[in-house]
């Protein structure tokens, strides 16, 4: 073996990254239609979100235009009734948007995840206790609570909106992971890690985490979901800093310039599609993540790729039970 | 033997599933007869294709398995010519089966009384619940369950008595053919004993023929007149329990079957697996779907499939059998 | 027998809680058992479910933690050990499991099942890549270059239990706990992997506690046999001996519903009850189904007497 050890392992890596778990997954998760449309529909809001500073064409909080202007070549969506431009407002507001709720929902799965994770594998008093914490923040209602905590933190940023809503949005995904990492940590394959000498960390985040990809996916597009419509809803009920910019802040504005009454649809409407079109999106992502959780999918995708002829068991066995 | 009725005759069975891959053949031209009363082991490993064919028996294959070939004729009908209204009065009035797992065979929400009533009344309509109940109660005494255990429900017996309630479902209305699907995998050494037992009893008592699948080679030597071994969806050999016991095999996968298993209490214990795993069906070898495991490999073996050649004790499906059958016939 | 024993077990207690209606109760899955291996020796734990055989094997292994007892293995007292000491322990002690397709994480390649505690446990400088074909190709696995990076659900079980025999062995034990390592795989290839622990006992003097509910494969793997029912050893001896002359009632039951026994006719057993674990039971635990049993067998428990060499039985009918 050690006399050409170099070229085989050259070869071992080339064939590692050809045949990785996580690319099986993403196969998957593209064979679904659905999936695909709303893949493309939320790149394209990252793409406008990340861009945003090209595709903008003027500074969203100057106020050198004429105000309440319908829409036209100069202003796409028209200007607001203090002389802004609404499409430069809502290209940077896609972006506040987007980082809110990624954002969020990064760190609710991640708090989710410690939280349920730790408590499903640990069990005994850790879990009682973790999960007594999760019980109580998921009867909490949840706008309820954002708007409490919003009157005493005043004046916030989208970015601390974010934080709040990641802080008390994080139970429903606890519960989900906990009962998941209840039913992995009874696996041998767990109790032979601990064997190995592997820690709780170790076996929280290389054992168990990339057994509930799918798990934390659809947590992270829900959640996702929910912070972006949170945080609209908060701007829009006048809870953040009215100098931001995000989606919700210009329905505040638009709300408040009396969009509404004068039929200013070119100011209210885009931003509600775009919450609408985005929460569609990731519903339809939802679908395929499906597909992720099913491995016996998986299994016979390889199969036909005919990556294996020595499983009997998945090809027969299971069959003939 | 040959005079007597068939209570179980396969011909020609083929059995496919329609796969992503395409068609997947479980089971292959198999050719089997059970007689009255006699008990036949059925062997093979997990996707030999033995369950599949006990499915295909009871038509309950489902959804993308089908009978792709051949005929299965029970009690002398034809399984597959039946309407569906047939077929219903026919299983378990005719022919009945145990599956493995006694849990998922009985219902969790009812008792085990209502489960056999249920199953008598469907059949026996003419029946007063009274007639049914005595029979209820009849069948339990056969299985040697207390009476008492008809008003419980399925978790609160153990699995051995669970199992039992499952055979005696089966036998309620005196099937001539009964199927055991591997009926004690699950339960420790001596329940299985004592229920293999009773079944051997029950079974001499009320005259029915079985087919008796299972992977463990001891146990169907002591259960079995007759053993049959399937490798890859065929039937591979097919001898009587005797010459099983004695070694007196001749196909070369049976003879590594005996070599691999502990013999509890044989003088010297040599055991030896047999190389490689058992065939993927998706990817059958060429020629005789053995010959990459076998010991005795001959050429002609990666080629061409062996034909069945059959003796007085039996049959087997191997080329080095049909080679020297034409060297010195068999009699001996 | 005096000399170096790896593995000393004394009056090992393991207790679970159960809640009985109001009470709180316990049962005593392992009551009192004592035995010891030597290196390069194989005991074979043989009983029925709910014998205590598995709890046994975990608490060897410290997965679970005796309420009394001792357990001493190369020496060291590991009964109540925590954290860094139980970590080094595990270096000394591994497991093979009954199931092979729970057994391993199926989204970690074969290589990376047996990279990790290799790295975990290193005690001397040695390349990776080599050791890692090397313990491949101990266990069967070749061509090695393929196996490694396949993931679990591409093998066979037969292959799969070779995966976790290579993890074990990747930690460098003297003793292994094999739970029922072939009964769930097929027969074909059962034969394979109880050669392949004999080889590696052989090459490495590696000790096993060889739980299983099988006589014959105890008989064929294990140098003595001990025979467990409802928690409490009921005979051990060497394993041709136990086979051959057994003296226990519950022994020469087992033997009798053991396939392949040759032992026809009705059972030795007075009743197919399970055994009662409750930590008041009094008396020796297989008396409701023993045939022998008389009025002290429902009082007193039955204490362990040697009636011969390396042969030992607790009944109150025999010697």
């Amino acid at each position: 073996m050690s006399t050409d050890g170099k070229p085989v392992v050259n070869s071992v890596r080339r064939a590692r990254r050809r045949r990785s778990h996580g690319n099986g997954a993403l196969h998957a998760f593209f064979q679904n239609g659905k999936a695909i449309v709303g893949f493309s529909i939320f790149s394209v809001f990252v793409l406008v979100g990340v861009f945003a500073w090209l595709l903008a064409p003027y500074d969203p909080a100057s106020t050198n235009f004429p105000p309440s202007l319908g829409p036209s070549w100069a202003h796409w969506l028209g200007t607001t009734n203090t002389g802004q431009d609404i499409f430069s407002q809502f290209i940077w507001g896609t972006q506040t948007s987007l980082i809110v709720g990624v954002g969020a929902a990064v760190v609710s799965t991640l708090i989710g995840f410690i939280v349920g994770v730790y408590g499903g594998y640990k069990g005994g008093i850790a879990d009682s206790i973790l999960n007594a914490f999760s019980n109580i923040f998921l009867v909490m209602p949840g706008l309820a609570l954002l708007i409490l905590i919003e009157s005493y933190v005043k004046n916030t940023t989208p970015i601390v909106n974010g934080l709040i809503i990641a802080l008390t949005g994080w139970a429903w995904g606890a519960r989900v992971f906990r009962s998941v990492a209840m039913s992995l940590a009874s696996r041998d394959f767990i109790v032979a890690a601990r064997l190995s000498g592997a820690g709780t960390l170790r076996i929280m985040f290389a054992e168990i985490l990339p057994n509930m990809t799918s798990q934390i996916a659809g947590n992270l597009i829900y959640s996702c979901l929910g912070a972006i419509m949170a945080e609209a809803g908060l701007a829009y009920l006048g809870f953040e800093n009215i100098a931001s910019n995000s989606w919700g802040t210009i329905l505040f504005w638009a709300q408040n310039g009396g969009a509404m009454l004068n039929g200013a649809w070119w100011w209210f409407v885009p931003p509600g599609m775009a919450i609408a079109l985005v929460g569609t999106s990731l519903a339809l992502m939802n679908f395929g993540i499906d597909q992720i959780t099913n491995p016996r999918l998986r299994v016979q995708k390889s199969q036909v790729r005919g990556v294996r002829k020595t499983d009997t068991v998945q090809a027969g066995g299971t069959r003939d039970v | 033997m040959s005079d007597q009725q068939p209570v179980l005759e396969l011909v020609d069975l083929s059995v496919a599933y329609q796969t992503s891959s395409g068609l997947v053949n479980a089971v292959n031209d198999v050719n089997l007869t059970i007689f009255r009363e006699e008990i036949v082991g059925l062997v093979g490993e997990s996707g030999s294709g033995k369950s599949t064919m006990a499915y295909a028996i009871m038509r309950l294959l489902k959804g993308d398995a089908f009978i792709t070939k051949g005929t299965i004729r029970v009690m002398g009908q034809d399984v597959y010519a039946m309407s569906v209204k047939e077929l219903r009065q026919f299983r378990w009035d005719q022919m009945a089966m145990v599956f493995q797992s006694a849990m998922s065979a009985l219902n969790p929400v009812m008792t085990v009384e209502t489960q056999i009533l249920d199953t008598i009344l469907a059949h026996r309509k003419e029946w007063s619940r009274d007639k049914a109940l005595a029979r209820a109660c009849e069948l339990l005494d056969l299985v040697r369950i207390d009476r008492k255990a008809l008003k419980s429900y399925p978790h609160e017996l153990s699995g051995g008595m669970r199992q039992r309630v499952v055979i005696a479902i089966a036998i309620t209305l005196n099937p001539g053919f009964v199927i055991m699907d591997e009926p004690t995998t699950a339960l420790d050494v001596v329940v299985q004993r004592s229920i293999l037992d009773q079944i051997r009893e029950i079974q001499r008592q009320e005259k029915f023929a079985v087919l008796f699948i299972s992977h463990d080679f001891s146990l169907v030597a002591e259960m079995a007149s007759k053993v049959a071994i399937m490798y890859a969806g065929r039937l591979v050999e097919m001898t009587d329990s005797t010459t099983l016991s004695l070694g007196q095999t001749h196909h070369p996968y049976t003879e590594g079957l005996l070599r691999a298993i502990p013999h509890l209490t044989a003088d010297k214990i040599i055991i030896e697996g047999i190389p490689g795993t058992p065939p993927n069906l998706v990817n059958l070898p060429t020629g005789c779907a053995f010959h990459p495991r076998c010991p005795k490999v001959i050429p002609i073996c990666k080629t061409e499939r062996p034909l069945t050649s059959t003796y007085e004790n039996g049959m087997v499906e191997c080329h080095l059998f049909s080679r020297d059958k034409e060297a010195q016939p068999i009699g001996n | 027998m005096e000399t170096s024993n790896l593995v000393e077990v004394n009056d090992l207690l393991v207790r679970f809680p159960v809640h009985d209606g109001k009470r709180k109760m316990f049962i005593h899955p392992v009551d009192h058992v004592s035995f010891s291996i030597k290196p390069g020796e194989v005991l074979a734990l043989v009983g029925e479910s709910g014998s205590g055989k598995s709890t046994i094997g975990k608490a060897l292994l410290r997965i679970l933690e005796p309420a009394h007892g001792t357990i001493e293995v190369g020496g060291q007292d590991v009964t109540h050990i925590k954290h860094n000491a139980l970590k080094a322990y595990r270096k000394d002690v591994q497991m093979v499991f009954q199931d092979p397709f729970g057994s391993l994480n199926p989204t970690r390649t074969v290589e990376q099942h047996i990279v990790y505690p290799l790295k975990k446990h290193r005690r001397e400088k040695f390349d990776m890549e080599t050791r890692v074909d090397e313990l491949l190709q101990q266990v069967g696995l070749t061509p090695v270059q393929e196996t490694r990076v396949k993931y679990p659900h591409e093998l066979s079980g037969g292959q799969r239990q070779r995966v976790a025999i290579a993890r074990a062995l990747a930690a460098n034990p003297k003793f292994l706990v094999a739970d029922e390592p072939i009964s769930m795989l097929d027969v074909s290839i059962r034969a394979g992997i109880l050669r392949l622990m004999n080889q590696l006992r052989e090459d490495y003097n590696l000790a096993y506690l060889y739980i299983t509910h099988d006589l014959a494969s105890a008989r064929y793997f294990g140098h003595r046999i001990m025979v467990l029912y409802g928690g409490k050893v009921m005979e051990t001896a060497t394993a041709e001996e136990l086979i051959r002359h057994p003296l226990h009632p519950y022994t020469k039951l087992l033997l009798a519903a053991t396939p392949g026994s040759g032992i026809r006719g009705p059972l030795p057993e007075t009743s197919n009850r399970a055994p009662n674990l409750l930590q008041d039971r009094r008396g020796c635990p297989f008396a409701d189904r023993c045939p022998l049993v008389t009025e002290i067998c429902l009082e007193k428990t039955p204490p362990i007497v040697e009636v011969a060499t390396n042969h030992a039985t607790a009944c109150h009918h025999i010697a």
